[in-house]
């Protein structure tokens, strides 16, 4: 059985973006070519010699309030009874809400298997007590795995160390945002450097919108109509 | 490395300099990283680009490829002159108080030490090394100056030559602005106090140069003064580029060594006698070299190798004087003086420098072997770029080699453990172990030349070769039997190389494995105990050359009284109570010295038995072609003069093959006015013969590119991802330019330098492609020039000059 209340907790100060986390999860899971569910992704900011690099582990933070749940018509994106976000392909239409909704961008539809990928945290294997496959092969030990409150704690600490060392923007990202996320990211600089969202709230009209459609499978059928729209208008602008 | 891997944990402060750390050796992080969260290590990066190291680290040194002397330079004058040094270890442990040759003098305005003269076979400079002597009484013993205040004393002489290299200077040479060099001088000169620990790491970015062995020289000064040496989370740490390097070095698979890092015997050494005279110092371990040599040739010749045959010390290869390494290879190639070449798991049409030359001199060959996994760049060479197959008459064999997960052997890593790695499968097809063809190689050739002769048959026909198992497939454990050395009358293996004998009664195949197989049921390169508690030693995993030593020189760790330096991390110590020296480490000091003579000793392995802040040839051993001391040369292709020494441009005693391939006017620092360098990423590997044909890695890292700043594209009005055409002199053919296609990267993590005022640009290139493969591109060796340190004829991959122009 998994620890209660598990949580991963990504170190980015300690990241080094040798990709060992993204082969390991593209090995096992067989994805797809050019589908992830986990990267790594670069930003520069300022000018040389000024200038940092910093990069951030980029995979479903599986938000307690997740806006792919929220505005999934099926509940084929669903939380499980480890409270994960994972994905039931038996019932997804297609309809890529969950795609457009995801406020971190972490969740890719793979045209050629239908499906939509997303990290699932390894729930299978936490399941059988194991951890996540990125922790195991993560070299810095960026990764770490363990109670959700531990991990906080871990992270706080971090915080205060980076911020003894100079970095005056170390922030621990994920304890509130969406509800509070399973996977925590120990910050060096503001999340907006990492590309992280400023809304962390699940706006009023996702809600709204989940009360509507999903008590009504014709809607959710019209709703499937309306992705078919979307997909191929986003096809469109992802082949430009 | 002089320490490993885990030790980094231990550091106060790591300099990664010439090495992108983070990139090519990524398992380093998780130790640099322990000794950042743990005891808030601090970690500087001296690197031209904001490379990973660079965006993890606490401080970032821009510099210019090649300056690394200066730099280094720029440390050691701060540490001389700021007094930041260790006086105490300086004092005791290495050459400081040596006094010198009064002959000895440098010249400042052409950068040439005492003794330089002609050289008419390389046209070029070298030096008489005469006056390069440490000043002796009339028994021989060397002259010192406990006081240091003997202007001739290596301390003064250090001091005085590096004087110029002040923090303004330095700037103007590297690049790098002043503020960023004095925090980073300061930040690691503070490791000169007992107790702390200073690492400085380093990889390719310090050896591929005209002056790569002086920059590791320079490393070793600053370790030395600093008092980093032996010490754990000290030393001098190269971090090799591949998994067995250290191994296939420690066997010596470079040409100017035998196993065990005995020199070649050279023609002037006509018998054994004179061989061992000219190598063999009086005191200190490389006394014990006869030992070494006699069991080698037993183990080479075995009944062969008699005392009345000088052990068949005759059969050896003798060098000629000349350079037989990469670079020259390749050009008695052109000449047509190479009939055929072997190449194992090697692939030089991408990874060697002036790649693309090469691609022409390889039709001088007959035939060609080529041993790897895949057909390489450099078996395919005749249906490469230009190549018209019709016209080629090379016969090219490609012998299926088994992968490294495929077979089973020992491996060496950059911290000189020998762990056995088991074969985790079978090879596909008829692909076979490189020790099976190595095997079927040499047995079918002796036999040939048993049954028909040759020029000197007897150098195959006499060599001991029976590795043949029961089912006549070769068997591993009889190699490793063979390396770890046994007793000539029963077989029995020796413990260690302590047991090797001169007399021909014992053969050992490498004296620095002896000890690793030392029993058949549980040899110590099998063992995986990891420790549970302690400093990261791990003693019983796998086994470290020499005689499971971690950390080398370790005597070293320890004050005059045999305490060590800091108490947090003790390496080993002196027992007052067992009266001998005892630790966490296997001592480096040999049983049979006392304490005094330890002391005296700490550097065992030099005959002067200290630390060398000059160095210099003693006894047959150590010491540099291109002198005593470091000094800051300009890359072979310099966009500038050389600043601190005006009459100099390049190092002078550099191995120069092709008069082309050095820039040397004005109007050629014209015509190829940027900086380029190369360089590794993570995704590919080496020349990415294996990784260029994974998918995953070719969908992670799809196609080959050049990083330039901002500002660059801007002038050339290139965008990001535009296509670029990369020019260098070696692809100048009488008037007509060549170049290599790429893809720009325009990135912030690259920006032109200020060099003496000047703006320079600069231009990445990674290594990794080729014409062949799932993924092709552009090789950046291409542009190389093939121009090589005088000590190791490494070619200058690190820093060439070329012009960059957008592709129409």
């Amino acid at each position: 059985m998994a620890i209660a209340d598990h949580a991963m907790l990504v170190d980015q100060s300690l990241c080094i973006n040798c990709d060992a986390c993204t082969m390991v999860c593209k090995q096992i899971y067989s994805l797809t070519d050019d589908i992830y569910r986990t990267q790594i992704d670069t930003y520069e900011h300022g000018t040389y010699h000024e200038s940092i690099e910093v990069f951030n582990k980029k995979a479903c933070m599986h938000c307690r309030e997740a806006l792919c749940v929220i505005t999934c018509p099926t509940g084929a994106m669903h939380k499980n009874d480890d409270d994960l976000t994972v994905f039931d392909e038996r019932t997804c239409i297609s309809c890529n809400y969950c795609v457009a909704n995801c406020p971190y961008g972490v969740i890719t539809f793979d045209r050629t298997k239908g499906i939509m990928e997303k990290c699932s945290l390894c729930d299978k294997r936490v399941e059988n007590n194991l951890e996540p496959f990125c922790y195991t092969v993560c070299s810095p030990q960026a990764i770490k795995y363990g109670s959700r409150p531990a991990m906080i704690a871990d992270g706080n600490a971090r915080v205060q160390m980076l911020k003894a060392q100079g970095f005056e923007e170390a922030n621990l990202y994920g304890v509130d945002e969406f509800g509070g996320l399973r996977v925590l990211l120990v910050l060096q600089y503001t999340p907006d450097k990492y590309n992280l969202p400023a809304e962390t709230a699940v706006p009023m009209g996702s809600r709204v919108l989940k009360y509507l459609i999903s008590p009504f499978g014709g809607i959710a059928a019209l709703a499937a109509v309306g992705a078919l729209i979307y997909n191929y208008a986003s096809n469109k602008k992802g082949s430009a | 490395m002089t320490n490993h891997w885990n030790d980094y944990q231990h550091s106060d402060v790591m300099m990664a300099i010439g090495g992108n750390t983070a990139e090519n050796h990524p398992i380093s992080m998780k130790w640099i990283e322990k000794a950042r969260e743990t005891k808030g290590a601090k970690l500087i990066c001296v690197d031209p680009r904001l490379c990973r190291t660079a965006a993890v680290a606490d401080l970032h040194v821009p510099i210019r490829p090649g300056t690394n002397i200066a730099y280094l330079g720029g440390l050691i004058n701060y540490i001389l002159e700021n007094e930041r040094y260790h006086r105490e270890y300086v004092e005791a442990y290495t050459n400081a108080t040596f006094l010198i040759n009064e002959n000895y003098s440098f010249n400042d305005a052409n950068g040439l030490f005492t003794g330089a003269e002609d050289d008419p076979v390389r046209s070029a400079t070298k030096y008489n090394m005469e006056d390069w002597q440490y000043q002796t009484d009339e028994d021989g013993n060397i002259l010192k100056d406990p006081t240091l205040e003997d202007p001739s004393c290596a301390f003064n002489l250090l001091k005085e030559h590096y004087k110029q290299y002040t923090i303004s200077n330095i700037s103007k040479i590297t690049g790098a602005p002043e503020d960023v060099l004095r925090e980073s001088y300061e930040l690691f000169s503070s490791t000169g106090e007992a107790g702390k620990a200073g690492n400085i790491l380093y990889a390719m970015g310090i050896t591929q140069f005209t002056h790569g062995a002086q920059n590791t020289r320079a490393i070793a000064i600053a370790q030395l003064l600093l008092g980093n040496m032996g010490i754990a989370g000290g030393g001098v740490n190269a971090q090799r580029g591949q998994s067995n390097v250290q191994g296939a070095t420690d066997m010596a698979m470079l040409y100017h060594i035998i196993p065990g890092y005995n020199p070649c015997p050279q023609q002037t050494q006509a018998t054994l006698e004179d061989y061992l005279a000219t190598t063999t110092p009086e005191k200190n371990w490389w006394s014990n070299r006869p030992k070494y040599i006699v069991s080698l040739l037993k183990a080479f010749y075995g009944d062969n190798a008699t005392p009345q045959n000088d052990f068949g010390y005759q059969w050896l290869p003798k060098l000629d004087g000349l350079d037989h390494s990469h670079i020259p290879a390749y050009k008695y190639m052109r000449d047509g003086e190479v009939e055929g070449m072997i190449c194992v798991a090697d692939n030089p049409l991408v990874g060697g420098s002036s790649s693309r030359a090469k691609l022409d001199y390889q039709k001088n060959l007959k035939w060609l072997v080529s041993i790897d996994i895949v057909e390489n760049e450099t078996a395919a060479f005749w249906k490469g770029p230009g190549m018209n197959p019709a016209e080629i008459d090379t016969e090219v064999f490609i012998l299926p080699a088994a992968a490294a997960y495929e077979r089973d052997g020992e491996k060496a890593n950059s911290g000189r453990w020998i762990t056995w790695q088991y074969k985790a499968q079978d090879p596909p097809g008829n692909a076979k172990s490189d020790l099976w063809i190595v095997n079927e190689m040499f047995k079918r050739l002796q036999a040939l030349y048993n049954a028909e002769g040759g020029v000197v048959p007897e150098q195959v026909t006499s060599m001991k070769w029976d590795y043949d198992g029961p089912d006549g497939e070769i068997d591993i454990v009889k190699v490793c039997m063979d390396l770890n050395g046994y007793r000539v009358a029963d077989g029995s293996l020796v413990t260690n190389f302590v047991g090797l004998q001169d007399d021909g009664s014992t053969a050992c195949g490498n004296w620095l494995y002896s000890g690793y197989y030392n029993n058949l049921e549980n040899p110590a390169t099998k063992k995986r105990i990891p420790e549970k508690e302690g400093l990261g030693f791990n003693k019983d995993w796998a086994f470290a050359w020499p005689l499971n030593r971690r950390i080398v020189y370790n005597r070293a760790s320890c004050d005059l009284e045999g305490k060590p330096w800091n108490p947090d991390a003790p390496v080993i110590w002196w027992s007052e109570e067992e009266q001998r020296w005892t630790g966490n480490d296997v001592p480096d000091i040999p049983g049979t010295w006392d304490f005094e003579y330890a002391t005296e000793n700490p550097f065992i392995m030099n005959p002067e038995g200290v630390g060398k802040l000059f160095s210099i040839g003693y006894q047959g051993v150590g010491g540099l072609r291109d002198g005593p001391m470091p000094c800051h040369y300009e890359p072979a292709d310099s966009p500038v003069d050389n600043l601190l020494y005006p009459q100099a441009t390049y190092n002078p005693i550099s191995q120069r093959f092709y008069e082309d391939h050095t820039v040397e006017t004005a109007e050629e620092r014209e015509r190829y006015p940027y900086i380029a360098t190369s360089y590794r990423l993570v995704e590919h590997y080496q020349s990415g013969s294996v990784t260029r044909n994974m998918p995953w890695l070719n969908e992670m890292m799809p196609e080959m590119f050049a990083e330039i700043s901002e500002e660059h594209a801007e002038e050339l009005g290139v965008n990001n991802g535009d296509y670029i055409e990369v020019e260098s002199k070696r692809l100048y053919n009488g008037g007509d330019q060549g170049s290599i296609k790429v893809k720009a990267c325009v990135t912030k993590r690259i920006k032109p330098m200020m060099i003496n005022g000047e703006k320079k640009h600069i231009v990445g290139l990674p290594m990794h492609w080729g014409f062949m493969g799932m993924s092709t591109g552009a090789s950046a060796n291409d542009l190389t020039p093939s121009v090589g340190d005088p000590n190791t004829t490494i070619p200058e991959y690190k820093a060439f000059l070329c012009n960059v122009r957008r592709s129409v």
